[in-house]
């Protein structure tokens, strides 16, 4: 009974390894060696144009000595200079009525961090309904 | 805790009957009339306290209200549409000579709930007649402005949210009264009058609501576990609104001469309270901070005061003796830690910290609902 058993199971194990060759067999065949030479080709070209293009994306001439990080931090470093000396001028001048050009749109207000206690207070009016 | 003083609210009055006094050129008049002394009896046998009525038919009529301060509320909902009804068509004809005789016939009487004098008055209440309609509209206002915080009182333990509404609906009420009624009656009387019926009492009665709601709303901000030292800012605003009430107790202007000592009394402890408790979360916020020295100095500086104003009336020394053994107990621990541990210089006087105090809650404003029925007054 043990022997026939084990007959059996090498017989369903040989069986599947024949047929997972054939598979193996069909799609290889579908495959040219040619085709895959071909395919290679084509990925190598677009590669090339690749490079061709940020090749011209290089900046050139004097622009090519610019660091982009330095940049940012600098534009930064001018944009709260400039916020700085606006706020200034709103606390020392005279108020005034604004005049904003017709087309152009007013400048959004700064949104300021609120503090935790500010946080819990308005939770604190919303629950209690005040 | 909160303390609690119903004392506002306990105002009583004589009967009226406005068809014995009024002439009605009409039913519909007439009926109007009589439906108004109907519901004003329901009112004046509640607060007199002389209704023969059990607590189980007095469920009954008012649809199952298990609550007596919601069954007043309801019968002054239903009656004060009628009288500002009554109120508007009467201005209409002021100056008639016969409406001015009845108004004095109808004899307008209330007590007073803060007049000193009614408490040592054995025979009874002192009554104050005014013969102005507007006294009568005043006074039943003031006393459903009563009766919204007394309700407010009642369900604190159990709908903090609601119990804030009340607070803020009953100042609502009384900010009413102190804008636009009572001033009106001061330039035409000079009669003596209950302190409830002067534009100072009734401002005094909104901040204390507002300052009520607002020690609601420190509960529910206690519950959640909101940090110290807006804790701190928040009784101080309480302290605040308190202030403002005393210094028109105190001021000049005669119209709040004899009040009861009670009352006074509440306001101070109340204050005294407040700032026990905002001086103890201002010195926790200042431990959190590493400033433990100053922290001590706050809490010795704070139990000093606390100590000379500990209150006469027992259920309120109760409340205000478990706040000073807390803050007793956090000064000991305070101590012993700088002692053992961090050796810092503790200030005193005009060294220790000033405290800002946060008022969050504003009054509900009060509508008046009249009933819009015409009125024909046989002139």
């Amino acid at each position: 009974m043990i022997m026939l058993e084990g007959a059996k199971a090498t017989t369903e194990t040989v069986y599947a390894l024949r047929t997972g060759a054939a598979v193996m067999k069909a799609i290889q065949k579908a495959m040219n060696i040619d085709d895959v030479d071909k395919t290679m080709d084509e990925i190598n070209e677009q590669t090339e144009n690749m490079k061709i293009q940020e090749a011209l994306s290089t900046p050139i001439g004097a622009a090519a000595d610019f660091d982009e990080d330095e940049l940012e931090v600098e534009l930064e470093e001018l944009e709260g200079a400039e916020l700085e000396e606006q706020l200034l001028q709103l606390t020392t001048a005279p108020a005034a009525p604004v005049q904003v050009p017709a087309g152009r749109q007013p400048a959004r207000p700064i949104p300021q961090k609120r503090t935790v206690e500010e946080d819990e207070l308005a939770t604190l009016q919303a629950e209690m309904a005040l | 805790m909160m303390m609690h003083c119903l004392q506002p609210g306990k105002l009583q009055s004589k009967k009226i009957i406005f068809e014995d006094v009024f002439s009605a050129r009409d039913s519909a008049t007439l009926e109007h009339l009589k439906e108004l002394s109907s519901r004003r009896r329901v009112i004046e046998e509640s607060i007199n306290q002389s209704s023969f009525i059990t607590e189980a038919i007095a469920r009954e009529m008012s649809g199952g209200l298990t609550s007596h301060c919601l069954r007043d509320l309801q019968k002054l909902e239903q009656y004060l549409p009628l009288l500002e009804n009554l109120v508007f068509h009467v201005d209409l004809v002021c100056s008639n000579h016969h409406v001015a005789c009845w108004i004095s016939e109808l004899k307008i009487r209330w007590s007073s709930a803060l007049n000193s004098s009614s408490f040592f008055n054995l025979r009874g209440p002192k009554f104050f007649q005014i013969d102005n309609l507007r006294y009568e509209l005043g006074m039943t206002l003031y006393l459903y402005a009563a009766l919204l915080r007394e309700r407010a009182i009642e369900i604190l333990p159990t709908d903090l949210v609601k119990s804030a509404t009340l607070f803020r609906e009953a100042a609502g009420v009384f900010e009413h009264l102190a804008i636009e009624i009572f001033p009106s009656l001061q330039s035409a009387q000079s009669v003596e009058r209950p302190p409830e019926a002067t534009p100072s009492i009734c401002t005094v009665m909104h901040l204390i609501c507002l300052a009520e709601a607002q020690a609601v709303t420190i509960r529910k901000a206690e519950e959640k576990g909101t940090t110290v030292g807006l804790l701190a800012k928040l009784h101080y605003g309480i302290i605040e609104l308190l202030g403002e009430a005393t210094a028109i107790l105190y001021s000049n202007t005669g119209e709040c001469k004899d009040i009861s000592s009670s009352f006074l009394e509440f306001i101070s402890s109340c204050k005294a309270l407040h700032e026990l408790r905002s001086l103890k979360y201002l010195a926790e916020s200042l431990k959190i901070t590493e400033q433990l020295g100053v922290a001590i100095g706050v809490l010795r500086d704070a139990l000093t005061n606390a100590k000379k104003k500990v209150p006469g009336e027992e259920s309120w020394r109760a409340i205000f003796g478990k706040e000073i053994d807390a803050a007793a107990d956090m000064l000991r621990k305070f101590e012993h830690e700088n002692e053992f541990v961090w050796h810092e210089k503790i200030p005193a006087g005009d060294e220790l910290p000033r405290l800002q105090g946060n008022k969050i809650v504003n009054a509900i404003p009060y509508n008046p609902k009249r009933w819009e029925r015409e009125l024909s007054l046989k002139i």
